[in-house]
Parts: C-alpha cells; sequence; structure tokens
C-alpha cells in the first residue's frame, strides 16, 4: 500500500510538469530583454528616419534638434548592434540552458552592451528614447539576478 | 485461502486503489495552484527564442549598416 501511494504521488509529480518552469521564467524574462532591446531601435529609427539609400544618415528635419546627428545615430547604431549580436547568443545559449547550469557566458557583455547604448543615447533630449533605453539596463540586470538566482 | 478470502482483498484493493487516484487528483491541484503560470513546453519555448533571434538577426543587419563611419 505505502509503495503504491508513493508510486502514485511520483507519477503525478512527473506527469505534472509540461516544462521547466524555471526555464519558462528564464525565457520569459529573456523576451522583455529582447523587447526593449527592439524598442530602443524602433524609436531611434523613428527619430532619425535614416535614408534607405544611405541608412548611416537621418532625414529627419527634427532629428538634430534632439542631438541626433548622423555621428551620433552611427554611435548608437553600433551599440545597438553589439546589443543585437549578444543577445542572439544568449538567446542560443537559452534554448541549450538547464536548470542548475551557468548563465550565458554571454550575459554580462550583453549587460555592458546594454550600458554603453544608454551612455549613447543619454545626450539626446528625447525623453523617451532615454527611458526605453534605462529599461533595457534594467531588463538585462533583471535577467542576470534570475540566473543568479536559479544557480 | 478461500474465494471469499480473496474476493475481500480484491475488494480491498479496489477501494485503496481508487482512493490512491482521488489522493493523486488532489496532489495534482495543490501542484498546479503552485505552479508558475508558464505552462509552455520546451519545444514552444524554443520556438520562441528562434523567432526573436530571426527577427534580431535582421535588426543586427540593419544596424550595421547603419553604424558605418560617414
Amino acid at each position: 500500500m505505502k509503495t503504491l501511494l508513493t508510486l502514485l504521488i511520483a507519477l503525478v509529480l512527473v506527469t505534472g510538469c509540461a516544462s521547466t518552469p524555471i526555464k519558462a521564467k528564464v525565457s520569459a524574462t529573456h523576451q522583455t530583454v529582447r523587447e526593449a532591446i527592439v524598442a530602443v531601435d524602433e524609436l531611434e529609427r523613428q527619430l532619425c528616419a535614416p535614408d534607405p539609400a544611405q541608412v548611416n544618415h537621418c532625414t529627419a528635419p527634427s532629428a538634430s534638434a534632439v542631438g541626433l546627428t548622423d555621428a551620433k545615430h552611427q554611435e548608437i547604431s553600433r551599440a545597438l548592434a553589439r546589443a543585437f549580436d549578444k543577445d542572439i547568443k544568449v538567446a542560443a545559449a537559452i534554448i541549450a540552458w538547464r536548470s542548475g547550469e551557468p548563465m550565458p557566458k554571454d550575459l554580462p557583455s550583453l549587460l555592458a552592451d546594454a550600458n554603453d547604448t544608454l551612455i549613447a543615447i543619454q545626450p539626446l533630449t528625447n525623453s523617451s528614447l532615454v527611458s526605453k533605453a534605462q529599461t533595457l539596463l534594467s531588463r538585462v540586470a533583471a535577467l542576470a539576478g534570475l540566473f543568479a538566482a536559479v544557480q | 485461502m478461500q474465494t471469499s478470502d480473496i474476493e475481500a482483498y480484491i475488494q480491498i484493493a479496489t477501494i485503496l486503489y481508487a482512493a490512491g487516484i482521488e489522493i493523486a487528483g488532489k496532489f495534482k491541484q495543490m501542484i498546479a495552484h503552485f505552479k508558475p503560470d508558464h505552462g509552455l513546453t520546451d519545444e514552444q519555448i524554443n520556438a520562441i527564442e528562434q523567432a526573436g533571434m530571426d527577427d534580431s538577426r535582421k535588426r543586427l543587419a540593419e544596424r550595421i549598416a547603419m553604424g558605418q563611419d560617414s
């Protein structure tokens, strides 16, 4: 009877887990990071309106008024490129990740890239873009904190 | 062992089995209550991450072009 009950409980515990809840939480938190990078990307494009024939050049009349010169647009673009590059590597690492394993090795670099993006954007007078860059940094930090907590 | 004994044991086993199923069901409800609201399978998680990677690769290529010096 005791053996039967033990087996029944074990069966419930095993079959009750469709996925690893921790991995799902990690992925969901990572998705907020990706959304934040995309949000910065989209707004900067909107403010700059890159020339389709020369995408390192802004065409929006209001761009320079907020400090978004071509040089600043190029600087922000390089920072975002590094962030996207690291985020792709973090995503690949999360796909392979199992609970208890170390955090993705590129996550500290992504945190540095998010900081660099904020530093590049901070001089601009568009508070919405600055706010989105701050959100990006805090979300990457939150992802790193989550990995630290689940290890 | 007599037939009536066997029948009695079968009845007891049936009752215990039904009780076990009921208890297991209650445990499952308890676990579901405390389980985080992330019922995704690994395959679903991976598909979401892959879709994000595909979009990020496109944006990365565009940002590399935008980052070229004038």
